[in-house]
């Protein structure tokens, strides 16, 4: 397929836009000059967890001098929602979480904007908060959504009429009673996952502008801009066309950034004021009260081995607490049937996954999107089998994990993977087979864990990616892809595709901010795999506008196109020793065999639409095709203080198959910072409650990985096994590396210390009362 | 109540009306639109806007800007000579020492105030200086690298 051997892909590059983040002149939505015009908007918010609103009252709040318009949910007709339409722009009747927003004020000021919300006084009728997935499921309790069957969704989610389920599906294969009745050993074990928050670095935010043509431009921070056009028009009633949404740098996303979110009450408070600009942007608090959380997890696990170490059957059930709207999350719930028996052949398995509402914040998709939840449970479950049996936990796994031609729960094969490589590999790194050096200090003990994991692409059949490329006077090629640069270095990807495929240095090749007038659509669901389904689309047009130009030359110097080629910005003809420089070519003219002089503009485009899979049964119901797998493991050896339960990761070994590495240093920062985040949602990051109040919405108390818990080494490993579609074979790798990280950590503590954690985060808390237990047992039994 | 005060912004002498509850980190935002110092948590927590103020590092959203008339303020900004990069900045660019770049500036300066105070500092200082500066995407591991390096080439 790919002719010419790649130059510039598969080589490390700095950043395209590294300099001018490391000189502070990369322009975030907060550095946007909107000058004196501009307004201030501010958000009330709902002090209940669950309750019926009885009056709001605005009197005061418009008197404040400077005060210019003031909404509340009756102002507006819908609510947001792509899958299920479930989560209102401002609170209306009802109140469903701490935090929700319920009224926003826009004003001259930001201090009469902060007045105006502080003047407003709510009258509720408390409900009784449910806050628990147990809780909500319960017959009888109290419902968050009582006209859920009425909402608008789509055909196939499945809401439970009189209940808080938002929607539950099921995938079987086989026969579990068969499953059962043979298998030597059979555990059951139920795992927690604690909620947390994605913490970009920037928080959210938004402009919006009603112009003098009444078109509405929305400047925000997102990962996804057209995505919240379409949600936004929709909630709101406009036309899509009427909405162009701008994206500056951004500042971090992991996922909470994929949808609409107060963006929508942005462009809401401009159309009350059109003519000038409004802007909106959260504070670290709101930030964790009114985006998104990562959804909650209760897991139950059961799984049947054989003694020779065969798995022979999986009962797998996701209870994922949404918080108060389902429609954020639902990829990840509905993703988890997929993948909920993990990555190994298994010849009977019940996978199912229901999306449970509770009074707690909504939750959305983070890095991994369901991923590190699933792994969580099912990759400790995989070491209690092998522990049941007595095999090493490496070897059960790689006797029983996928490969290429392994049939799929889904009714299809499984493509050619590399996950057995990264297992080894993985393990091998941090020398697996040799025990940890023992510490000088008597209070510390070591050990070693394992995990792997797999990450499906999944997307909507009627998706594709497409790229387009202009070649400027100067040379320059002006590249508009369907995806945002959030920090994992897209552009930077794109620009070498690009300069590698027409034949240009790569800082001739300009990446175009994200604009919705003007750039191409992106592909929301396969975002996540963005290397793969944009690099396919962007090396297409690459291709195409260098085809363009080679006819053209090829025909003014009268020669076949075959004789000539591109290197380096200089258009050759290997037969006749001609060059024109490509400025030259596009910025005057060229001259032909006739000695006239001719000219053109060139641009090239390129669409991916990926080959959707033959599926049977639940999957083709759920409209859900999986492309295809990403897979890898990671293996950790951590050093626990046994007195206190202090835990410290000294070699991280993160393995993972990603087809083909396009920029091997922007790989291998994905997984480090991957690990990292891993590391730090694994053993320090949980949001924490008291009767629906959230007790910890900051940085001190609620506290992310420091420069100081790096772990002491991290080795990041690099596997490559071609994807079949993918550009040069490439995969995505953004979010794997957090994937196995906490059963990876699990399951080295229970290797060093014979406890096993089963709730996230794995704090030192809960390993020492662990260990409390385990010393308290002999002497009360 | 509004103060005028005087700073001395990256070399520069800047004579300012602030009021009296405003930060440093607003100031030099919006009035001097020195923008690379972001807003990211507003109390301390984040290092997101810090800068040098008398050659020490400072979160600028914990100073306030009428209490520190006369003194000295270096920011990103102020770093780089024309396009030539300062050495730290290069480093950062060549050991990718950053990716979605919001934690960057603040990132860059504490850098910069550790080796001003220190020509040689080992691991253990350098994640001692840089433990206010929070950065969620690039696992901090090419950071060290990149301070690492940068002290090495001043050499």
């Amino acid at each position: 397929m790919v002719s010419r051997k790649p130059q510039i892909v598969g080589k490390p590059f700095p950043r395209i836009e590294a300099q001018l983040k490391l000189t502070g002149t990369a322009r975030y939505l907060d550095d946007l000059q909107f000058g004196p015009e501009l307004l201030h908007a501010q958000l009330c918010h709902s002090t209940r967890p669950h309750a019926l609103i009885k009056s709001i009252d605005l009197k005061k709040a418009k008197a404040i001098p400077g005060v210019r318009a003031i909404l509340t949910g009756s102002d507006f007709e819908s609510c947001l929602g792509i899958d299920i339409v479930d989560r209102p722009i401002l609170a209306r009747e009802r109140v469903r979480y701490v935090g929700e927003p319920l009224a926003a004020a826009v004003a001259e000021t930001l201090d009469a904007a902060k007045a105006a919300v502080a003047a407003i006084s709510v009258v509720y009728k408390d409900l009784p908060p449910v806050l628990e997935i147990e809780e909500s499921i319960k017959n009888g309790s109290e419902l968050l959504h009582p006209d859920l069957e009425n909402y608008e969704y789509s055909p196939y989610i499945r809401p439970t009429p009189d209940s808080n389920i938002a929607h539950q599906s099921t995938m079987q294969r086989g026969d579990l009673q068969t499953g059962w009745a043979d298998s030597d050993i059979i555990i059951d074990h139920t795992y927690h996952v604690a909620r947390v928050q994605h913490v970009p670095m920037e928080t959210h935010g938004g402009v919006a502008l009603v112009d003098d043509a009444d078109k509405i431009t929305l400047w925000a921070s997102t990962q996804a801009p057209f995505t919240q056009r379409q949600m936004i028009a929709q909630a709101l009633g406009i036309n899509p066309e009427r909405l162009r949404v701008v994206t500056p740098r951004v500042g971090g996303g992991f996922g909470s950034k994929s949808y609409a979110s107060i963006e929508a009450i942005v462009v809401a408070l401009a159309l009350a004021v059109p003519g000038q600009p409004v802007k909106l942007i959260l504070n670290r608090k709101q930030e964790f009260l009114c985006t998104f959380l990562r959804p909650g997890l209760a897991a139950h696990i059961k799984m049947g081995a054989s003694r020779a170490g065969e798995l022979t059957a999986v009962e797998a059930r996701y209870y994922w607490n949404v918080g108060a709207s389902a429609d954020a999350s639902l990829a990840a719930v509905r993703a988890a049937i997929h993948v909920g028996a993990g990555p190994y052949r298994v010849p009977n398995s019940l996978v199912e996954s229901l999306s449970v509402y509770t009074n707690q914040p909504v939750a959305g998709p983070m890095r991994g999107n369901g991923m590190a939840e699933v792994h969580w449970a099912i990759e400790q479950h995989i070491d209690r089998l092998a522990e049941a049996v007595n095999i090493d936990p490496i070897e059960f796994r790689l006797s029983n994990c996928l490969r290429g031609g392994d049939d799929l729960p889904r009714g299809s094969a499984m493509h050619a993977t590399g996950l057995d490589q990264c297992i080894r590999q993985a393990a091998e790194t941090v020398r697996w087979s040799q025990p940890s050096r023992p510490n000088k200090d008597k209070h510390a003990v070591r050990g070693k864990g394992l995990a792997a994991m797999w990450n499906p692409v999944i997307i909507t059949p009627r998706q594709s990616t497409t790229a387009r490329i202009k070649l400027e006077e100067s040379g320059t090629c002006t590249v508009s892809i369907g995806g945002v640069d959030t920090g994992q270095g897209l552009y930077t990807l794109a620009a070498q595709v690009v300069a590698s495929e027409v034949g240009v240095p790569l800082d001739w090749v300009d990446v175009q901010p994200f604009d919705t007038d003007h750039s191409l659509s992106e592909n929301p669901a396969s975002r996540k795999q963005l290397t793969w389904s944009m690099g396919n689309a962007v090396q297409r047009a690459a291709q195409d506008v260098r085809r363009n130009v080679l006819a053209f030359v090829a025909k003014a110097w009268d020669e076949p196109i075959g004789n000539l080629d591109i290197i380096d910005g200089n258009i050759i003809s290997y037969a006749t020793e001609r060059v024109i420089a490509m400025p030259e070519l596009l910025n005057q003219s060229i001259k032909n065999t006739r000695g006239k002089r001719v000219g053109r503009q060139f641009v090239g485009e390129g669409a991916f639409t990926p080959d959707l899979p033959d599926q049977d049964g639940e999957a083709k119901n759920s409209a859900l095709p999986i492309i295809h797998y990403s897979t890898g493991a990671q293996a950790i050896e951590v050093e626990i203080d046994y007195e206190t339960g202090s835990l410290q990761l000294l070699h991280v070994a993160s393995a993972y198959d990603v087809g083909h590495a396009i920029n091997p240093d922007i790989v291998r920062a994905q997984i480090k910072g991957g690990v990292m985040q891993g590391l730090s949602t694994s053993m320090l990051e949980q949001v924490q409650f008291e009767h629906g109040h959230m007790l910890n919405p900051n940085l001190r108390d609620y506290r992310i990985a420091t420069i100081k818990d790096l772990p002491l080494k991290v080795d990041p490993i690099i596997i490559e096994v071609p994807q079949d579609d993918g550009p040069y074979g490439a995969r995505g790798i953004g979010e794997h590396a957090l994937i196995p990280t906490a059963p990876a950590i699990a399951n080295a503590i229970h290797h060093a210390l014979g406890i096993r954690i089963d709730s996230l985060p794995i704090t030192s808390e809960r390993i020492w009362k662990a260990l409390a237990d385990i010393k308290n047992q002999p002497e009360t039994s | 109540m509004n103060h005028n005060i005087t700073l001395t912004v990256n070399g520069v002498d800047q004579h300012l009306t602030v009021a009296s509850h405003q930060t440093l980190v607003r100031v030099l935002r919006e009035q001097l639109g020195l923008t690379g110092g972001k807003a990211g948590c507003l109390s301390g927590q984040c290092g997101t806007c810090s800068v040098l103020l008398n050659n020490d590092i400072v979160n600028a959203c914990m100073v306030l800007a009428a209490e520190i008339d006369g003194c000295e303020i270096q920011t990103i900004e102020g770093l780089a000579q024309g396009d030539r990069l300062h050495p730290l900045q290069q480093a950062f660019l060549d050991h990718g020492g950053m990716q979605c770049g919001f934690c960057t500036s603040g990132m860059v300066m504490s850098a910069y105030a550790l080796l001003q105070r220190s020509s040689r500092p080992d691991e253990n200082e350098i994640r001692s200086a840089l433990v206010g500066n929070l950065c969620r995407c690039t696992g901090y591991a090419d950071i060290i690298k990149s301070v690492q390096v940068a002290s090495r080439s001043r050499r």
